[in-house]
């Protein structure tokens, strides 16, 4: 009775053990366990063993440590904000609209609606760009960092934590030429609001920036980019997305006005902010088709 | 050159052809040696060798055997093959007429 307690309590520290690796390792890892009948401590001890010498490969990884110091802390840093002041920015109309302007007088103005029509459309090209770098951000970091995708993720999502948490040095923020406060002067009866003071911002966060770029991280898990002509590519493509997304004006959140240097019109920033995400998508379409009409049941 | 595990690795793979995948590779490795092969260890030279270009994995199918997780396949490439045959000359070369008896 005892000894089967015991047995079941190291299998589910086996099994909790497991998570600490990548979702390929961990399939292969405890699918080979239970294909070897091999449990309990001897379980263990494989699994542990194999947490401890990946972590040890991740310390002493000169690209993860150049992918997290150069790209996921600086991105993550700029993503954060702009979620935050993106959110500032679009609060004011969510707030115009949705607490203020439904009088039936108004909305037999026609240049209401068509106010309405250019606001929305405003707010959901800045959506789009968001989630689009967000994803492009992460899709970045696990390709560039692979298997090594567990410490290279938490540092990022620990960098947007932190800088949502704790704000921006002042010299960060000078470097990536950033809002470092919030403004509730300019809307103060917008921001009267808790809803849109505290939850608002949370909310456009999570859906427009940690969502997609958790999604980005696990496409390239799941589907991966076999060749290298795909995959430098897709480095190509996300660079582009990314340096459309470092190039924003300080205010461009805020005002709701994405605009790239030298670049018109505006409406282009968007066609740059998705390029990474349809190229992937273009990639992955013309892989699968080609799986489909292989003889062998092999992935490549 | 080669590691001896490296060597040991490649081998276990080239033997078992389309059925080299993770656990079937460690079986193999253990019989070979008569000890216990940890995982952490043939996975993370597996890594090394797909860096150095010498094997290519995939994640393959779930069996309901694994608890319907899916396997790692390993397939020794070219370049493997020539590092492996590299490797198993210079041992045969450098064992010749060699004694292992114990005086």
């Amino acid at each position: 009775m005892i000894r089967n307690l015991m047995r079941e309590a190291v299998d589910r520290l086996t099994r909790l053990a497991s998570l600490l690796l990548d979702p390929s390792d961990q399939q292969a890892v405890i699918g080979d366990l239970a294909e070897s009948s091999i449990a309990g401590l001897p379980a263990l001890r494989d699994v542990l063993g194999f947490v401890v010498r990946r972590r040890i490969e991740d310390l002493i990884d000169r690209q993860l440590w150049l992918t997290i110091v150069l790209f996921a802390v600086p991105v993550g840093v700029l993503l954060s904000l702009a979620g935050r002041d993106s959110a500032d920015g679009s609060a004011i109309y969510f707030w115009f609209y949705t607490d203020n302007s439904w009088d039936l007088e108004l909305m037999r103005n026609p240049g209401f609606w068509r106010e309405f029509a250019a606001s929305a459309l405003n707010v959901a090209q800045h959506f789009v760009a968001l989630a689009s770098w967000s994803w492009t951000a992460g899709f970045f970091i696990g390709l560039n960092t692979q298997r090594r995708l567990w410490p290279a993720g938490a540092m990022f999502f620990g960098v947007l934590c932190a800088v949502w948490i704790f704000g921006v040095p002042l010299e960060l923020g000078d470097f990536l030429n950033v809002w470092r406060a919030r403004d509730f002067q300019g809307n103060a009866a917008v921001f009267a609001d808790q809803f849109y003071r505290r939850i608002f911002p949370l909310i456009s966060e999570a859906v427009l920036v940690i969502l997609p770029a958790w999604y980005g991280m696990c496409h390239v898990e799941d589907e991966g980019l076999p060749s290298s002509l795909e995959r430098t590519i897709m480095v190509f493509a996300s660079a582009i997305t990314i340096a459309s997304l470092a190039l924003q004006s300080t205010n461009a959140w805020r005002s709701q006005n994405l605009s790239l240097p030298g670049i018109s019109p505006d409406d282009s920033v968007t066609v740059f902010a998705i390029l990474a995400p349809a190229v992937y998508l273009y990639l992955i379409s013309a892989h699968r088709k080609s799986q489909r009409y292989r003889p062998t049941g092999q992935c490549r | 050159m080669l590691g001896e595990f490296e060597y040991l690795i490649i081998s276990a793979a080239a033997r078992l052809g389309d059925e080299a995948y993770g656990a079937a590779i460690r079986r193999d490795i253990e019989e070979a040696i008569g000890g216990r092969c940890s995982i952490g260890g043939l996975y993370t030279t597996l890594d090394r060798l797909q860096a150095k270009g010498l094997v290519e994995c995939w994640m393959g199918e779930s069996t309901p055997i694994r608890g319907g997780r899916a396997k790692r396949m390993v397939r020794v490439t070219r370049k493997g093959t020539q590092e492996a045959t590299a490797f198993f000359r210079a041992v045969t070369f450098i064992t010749r007429n060699a004694s292992w008896e114990i005086r």
